[in-house]
């Protein structure tokens, strides 16, 4: 019981470190949070209960629930990228037509943040108060948002030609943009690719303990996926780790 | 291929200092402020060359992309002051069209490469799992 407690302080280290990355990239509320953490205290004493007299399945579940949360922590960041890039060329086109019509760069860019979302109206408006500020956004999490702030900055400070230093800036966003969806294909092959042969392979396996058990042949299912690991692992580093020649 | 090329994001940065009206040795240095690749080793040994009135034609010998060395030697007529923004903003096209084609070999050649470690890993994982437990079955 002793060690299943251990473990569940170990998992619980996890799952809040989890909750205080959420914190910082989806700028949750101090009462947003506190749920959170209540939800995982839940979670916890919930697996600490049900696995109170097995150390393994206690192992088990951890280690499958810290896995799921590096996923979905991957996921989130991912979807985040995606969304800033897809809000960014509109919030620039907005800004650009409203120094155009003679507004100041802070009231542009205050008029131009997009309300259609609600997570992206707190990252815009965490850059406008950094550029009031005058204080880097030490709290994003990603550095994605970053290297736009700085971009930013640098227009804000730019004594003439702000529009064409827009101009320039989305320009550059354009071209990231258009390489990146072109490259995206790289990682939608191999990823579709894996996926198909996961679900076979697992479908497989699930066959096999089905009909044969898994203690019985619990040596050839595991060389069998260390051999499919091995291979998923080298699919992926042979897409998607590829140095720039150029 | 996560982000932009280096040399793509130097002409980048350059050209970004030079629209502002900064000089080409500003938009290096900001550049190598953000930057730790091996390009940005290389764009810093070229610029402490320059520094010196070194020659650099030995130093981007070893270059092996001719984009990159074209871009520094470029850079080098900036450096003395000569006017460079057309020729950087031509010099932009290429290299973009450049990424775009090595994008593109890199995904005519994947069908190829992803299919050793399926060949050598998972095919045989596969097998294992077929064949292993029936041979076990049968053998008991």
């Amino acid at each position: 019981m002793l060690t299943v407690f251990l473990i569940s302080i170990f998992g619980s280290m996890f799952v809040f470190r989890f909750f205080d990355f959420l914190k910082s990239d989806l700028f949750l509320t101090p009462s947003e949070l506190l749920i959170l953490n209540k939800f995982g205290f839940f979670i916890i004493f919930s697996i600490f209960f049900i696995f109170r007299n097995n150390s393994i399945l206690t192992w088990i579940f951890f280690v499958i629930l810290c896995f799921l949360l590096i996923v979905i922590k991957f996921i989130i960041q991912n979807e985040l990228k995606k969304r800033f890039d897809f809000q960014l060329v509109f919030f620039l086109d907005l800004m650009i037509l409203n120094l155009q019509m003679g507004t100041s760069f802070r009231s542009s860019f205050k008029k131009s943040i997009p309300k259609n979302s609600k997570i992206m109206e707190k990252i815009f408006k965490k850059i406008l108060d950094s550029l009031i500020n005058e204080i880097p956004p030490k709290n994003f999490a990603l550095l994605h948002f970053f290297a736009f702030y700085e971009q930013m900055y640098r227009a804000d400070h730019t004594k003439s030609k702000v529009i064409d230093r827009l101009k320039s800036i989305r320009g550059h966003f354009f071209l990231l943009q258009k390489l990146k969806l072109k490259s995206s294909q790289i990682q939608k092959q191999v990823g579709l690719q894996s996926l198909i042969l996961s679900l076979l392979y697992f479908g497989l396996i699930g066959f096999v303990i089905f009909y044969f058990g898994f203690w019985n042949n619990q040596n050839i299912i595991m060389i069998s996926l260390l051999l499919y690991g091995m291979g998923l692992g080298g699919s992926f580093y042979l897409g998607l780790k590829k140095a720039w020649k150029v | 291929m996560e982000g932009l090329a280096p040399p793509l994001k130097l002409l980048l940065e350059v050209k970004r200092a030079l629209e502002a009206g900064e000089t080409v040795r500003n938009g290096v240095s900001q550049y190598l402020e953000k930057q730790e690749d091996s390009f940005s080793i290389l764009v810093q040994q070229w610029l402490n060359y320059n520094s010196q009135n070194l020659s650099t034609e030995k130093l981007l010998s070893k270059e092996a992309s001719i984009y990159r060395v074209q871009l520094l030697y470029l850079l080098e007529e900036g450096l003395l002051g000569k006017s460079i923004y057309k020729k950087i903003n031509e010099f932009e096209q290429e290299i973009e069209a450049a990424c775009e084609r090595e994008i593109q070999d890199h995904l005519d050649s994947l069908h190829f490469k992803v299919l050793l470690p399926i060949l050598f890993f998972q095919f045989p994982a596969f097998l294992l799992l077929l064949f292993g437990p029936l041979l076990n079955h049968l053998k008991n």
